[in-house]
């Protein structure tokens, strides 16, 4: 049980086993990086993605900036999801009300998802809605949304 | 949406790791696998969890004596990294005590961390002891004694070479 073969066997089975432990912690690392919405929050620390407890504004500026009219956004974040409703034409800006029971719920960074008029859906991104609050969100396609 | 699907895939990673370390744990005590061959296998095994408390203490005395997010984040994957190669080490270990069985070493790999994890949990202690009165310090005392006593006829029951294979272990 010690041939050339097995040992090359066992060292797959233990780099595998090592990599199943360092791409996970890892991912997590970078993921809570990314979620932390201060920019040097102290030392990296698996598994405290979205700890924002802090709700988003009650308003929230939107401009369709794409050329397709909008039905509604979806955003989500910490397990939750809140619907608003946005029926805004190509090029059209409008306020709208964040304050639903859900949003309470929702942490400051949210995923975001437009609902086009047609039905389709399109995820633009994760937007931090605490620190952007006056600004307007502008509604892009692909990953090009942004504060503004 | 892909929050929901991240939770399922986190639910069914868990889900099989809790699977693995139960069976993993039946393998070690009904001798049907080695979990820890001999002494020198459990303190091998027991390194990644060190190594991984160990980081976790540099990255907080890096992060307090430098305050500088790259140093911390070299220190902590530094430390992942190690931890990365012992957890390895444990793994390949646990494949070639027990012949290369694929069926017995991964929940063994699995399950070998989990005890780690568990013993360095139920050692921990919680609470204001200057505070406890003498009755609860007894209560005390006796948890910890229990908790160690349990604990070491586990790791005895586990280390199993001998057992699995004794023609191997034979003098």
């Amino acid at each position: 049980m010690t041939s050339p073969e097995f040992v090359k066997k066992s060292k797959i089975f233990g780099l595998v086993f090592a990599l199943c432990f360092f791409i996970p912690v890892t991912a997590l690392t970078i993921l809570a990086l990314n979620t932390d919405s201060s920019e040097d929050a102290g030392a990296p620390s698996v598994g405290n993605a979205n700890t924002d407890h802090s709700a988003p504004p009650s308003f929230v500026t939107l401009k369709n900036d794409t050329v397709y009219p909008i039905a509604k956004l979806v955003f989500s974040g910490n397990g939750v999801s809140t619907e608003i409703q946005t029926p805004l034409d190509p090029q059209q800006v409008g306020e709208f009300s964040f304050d639903t029971p859900s949003s309470k719920s929702l942490p400051c960074t949210l995923d975001a998802t437009v609902v086009y008029r047609d039905g389709e859906e399109a995820s633009i991104g994760s937007f931090d809605f605490c620190s952007n609050s006056p600004s307007t969100l502008l509604i892009r396609d692909q990953s090009d949304s942004k504060f503004e | 949406m892909a929050s929901t699907l991240i939770a399922s895939l986190v639910a069914c990673i868990v889900g099989f790791i809790i699977i693995a370390t139960i069976y993993g744990f039946y393998l070690g005590l009904t001798n049907k696998a080695v979990f820890y061959n001999d002494r020198a296998d459990l303190t091998i095994s027991s390194l990644p969890l060190v190594a991984f408390i160990v980081t976790i203490i540099a990255v907080f005395i890096v992060h307090a004596v430098w305050s500088n997010t790259a140093i911390t984040l070299a220190a902590w994957f530094i430390g992942i990294g190690g931890t990365s190669y012992l957890y390895g080490v444990t793994a390949m270990n646990a494949y070639r005590y027990n012949r290369g069985s694929l069926k017995r070493a991964i929940p063994i790999s699995i399950a070998k961390v989990a005890i780690a994890i568990i013993a360095f949990f139920a050692m921990g202690r919680s609470g204001d002891r200057t505070k406890q009165t003498s009755e609860q310090k007894v209560v005390d005392a006796a948890w910890t004694v229990g908790k160690l006593a349990v604990l070491g006829w586990l790791y005895r029951q586990l280390i199993n070479g001998s057992e699995v294979y004794p023609e191997e272990n034979a003098v």
